[in-house]
C-alpha cells in the first residue's frame, strides 16, 4: 500500500496527458477559428467593395445620358478572387432602384451579399 | 532492506524521466510558440485589413464632393500617387451678400467645422441667365477673417463671413445663392522611416509637413486613376468624372506565412468614386 502511493500510476499520467491534450487542441481550434473569421472578413470586404464599385459605375452611367438613367441595364460580371456580381435596374418613377448581388467563396461554400440603393433620375 | 531500496530513483529511471520531460516540454513549447506567432499574425492581418478598408472609405469620402469642368474646377493637381484639390468643408445658402460680407443662413448651414479665413475660401454660385445652365459659375472669394454671428434680412440667425465681393460679381448674385466653402488639401504617398504612408496636409492653412493618414503601404500603395464619363483615362481635370482609388497595404512587421516562413502580408482594395459636383450632360 505504501509503495503504491509514492508516485503516479501509468493510468493517472495518461489521463493527465489526455486532459492537457484536449486543452491544447481546443486552444489551437479556437485560433484556427479566428484565422478563418479573419479570412472571411477579408473576402466579404473585397466582395462588398466590388458591389460598391458597381454602384458608383451605375451612378456615373446614369448621368451620362439624356434623359438621365436611360442607358442603365442589368447585367453580370466576374471579378478576381472568384467574386461574381449581378446587378438589376428597376425604374420606379423619378428614382431608379439599383441592386447588386455579389457571390463569393467562403470557407466551405459560397456567401451571397446584396447592396441596394436608389438614385434620382431627374 | 526492502523499504530502503524504494526510497529513491535509480540513475536509469531519472534519465528516462528527464528525457521524457524534455520531449514533452519541447512539444509544449513549440505549440505555445506557434500559437503566439499565429496570434501575432492574426492581429497584424486585422490591422492591415482595417487600414486598407479605412483608406477605401476615407479617400472616396474626401473626393466625393469635388466638381470639375467649367462650373468649379476643384481638381487642382492630378498625380498618379498624389492629388491636390479643393476639399469641401461647408455648404450653405447666402440670404444676403454685400460688398464686404456673405451672410449664411444658419438653419441651412451644413459644415464639417466652422469656416474661417484665411484657411477657408468661398465658392459663391453665380446664376447668370436663369434659362441656361451653360453660363453658371462658382466664384472663388477669399474669407478675410473669423466669422461672426449675424442675422438674415428676415431676422433669422446667420453667420457673417467677412470677404470682399467685386462689384461685377455682386451684380450677378441671386437671392439665396448656394455657397460652398473649401480649403486646398493635398493627399499623397510619402516615405518615412523606410515605410510608405498615405498622408495629407492643408495647403491653404500653410502646413509644410504632411500628416500621416494610414499605412504602412506598399511602394505603389496609393494609386489614383482619373476617368472620364466613358470610363477611359482622362488627361484633363475638366474631363474627370470619376476616380479609381487603389490602396495596397502591408503589415507593419513580417508575419508567419506557414512552414516557418516570415514575410510581409499584403492586402489591397480598389474603390471608385463618382465626383458628385462634376457637370452632367
Amino acid at each position: 500500500m505504501r509503495r503504491a502511493r509514492l508516485g503516479f500510476t501509468v493510468l493517472e499520467v495518461l489521463v493527465a496527458m489526455l486532459v492537457l491534450g484536449i486543452g491544447i487542441v481546443a486552444l489551437i481550434g479556437s485560433s484556427a477559428l479566428v484565422s478563418r473569421m479573419i479570412g472571411q472578413g477579408r473576402r466579404t470586404t473585397h466582395a462588398v467593395q466590388v458591389a460598391e464599385r458597381r454602384l458608383e459605375l451605375l451612378r456615373q452611367q446614369a448621368v451620362t445620358t439624356v434623359p438621365l438613367c436611360a442607358g442603365l441595364a442589368g447585367g453580370s460580371a466576374s471579378q478576381p478572387g472568384g467574386i461574381t456580381e449581378q446587378w438589376q435596374v428597376v425604374p420606379s418613377g423619378a428614382t431608379t432602384l439599383l441592386r447588386v448581388v455579389v457571390t463569393y467563396p467562403s470557407g466551405r461554400g459560397w456567401s451571397v451579399d446584396t447592396l441596394a440603393t436608389a438614385i434620382a433620375c431627374v | 532492506m526492502a523499504p530502503h531500496r524504494t526510497r529513491g530513483f535509480t540513475l536509469a529511471e531519472l534519465l528516462i524521466a528527464l528525457i521524457l520531460l524534455a520531449i514533452v516540454g519541447d512539444v509544449v513549447v513549440r505549440l505555445l510558440a506557434g500559437s503566439q506567432r499565429l496570434t501575432r499574425a492574426q492581429s497584424e492581418q486585422t490591422a492591415l485589413q482595417a487600414s486598407v478598408r479605412a483608406g477605401a472609405l476615407l479617400v472616396p469620402a474626401e473626393l466625393r464632393e469635388l466638381g470639375t469642368g467649367a462650373a468649379g474646377a476643384d481638381l487642382l493637381i492630378m498625380g498618379p500617387d498624389s492629388i491636390t484639390y479643393r476639399a469641401q468643408r461647408a455648404v450653405g445658402v447666402a440670404c444676403a451678400v454685400t460688398a464686404t460680407t456673405i451672410v449664411l443662413r444658419s438653419a441651412l448651414m451644413f459644415a464639417y467645422r466652422a469656416p474661417g479665413g484665411p484657411r477657408d475660401s468661398v465658392l459663391l454660385y453665380l446664376e447668370g441667365n436663369p434659362a441656361s445652365a451653360l453660363d453658371d459659375a462658382w466664384q472663388v472669394l477669399a474669407i478675410s477673417g473669423a466669422p461672426s454671428a449675424g442675422s438674415c434680412p428676415d431676422g433669422s440667425a446667420a453667420l457673417d463671413l467677412p470677404t470682399a465681393v467685386p462689384a461685377g460679381v455682386l451684380a450677378q448674385v441671386v437671392t439665396d445663392a448656394p455657397v460652398r466653402t473649401f480649403e486646398v488639401m493635398q493627399m499623397r504617398l510619402y516615405r518615412s522611416g523606410g515605410q510608405y504612408w498615405l498622408g495629407s496636409r492643408s495647403v491653404s492653412a500653410g502646413e509644410a509637413t504632411i500628416q500621416p493618414m494610414l499605412g504602412p503601404l506598399k511602394s505603389n500603395g496609393f494609386q489614383l486613376d482619373y476617368l472620364d464619363a466613358a470610363g477611359a483615362p482622362a488627361a484633363l481635370a475638366s474631363d474627370v468624372r470619376s476616380i479609381d482609388v487603389t490602396i495596397r497595404g502591408v503589415t507593419d512587421a513580417p508575419v508567419s506565412a506557414g512552414l516557418g516562413r516570415l514575410q510581409l502580408a499584403e492586402d489591397s482594395l480598389r474603390a471608385r468614386v463618382r465626383l458628385r459636383n462634376a457637370p452632367r450632360p
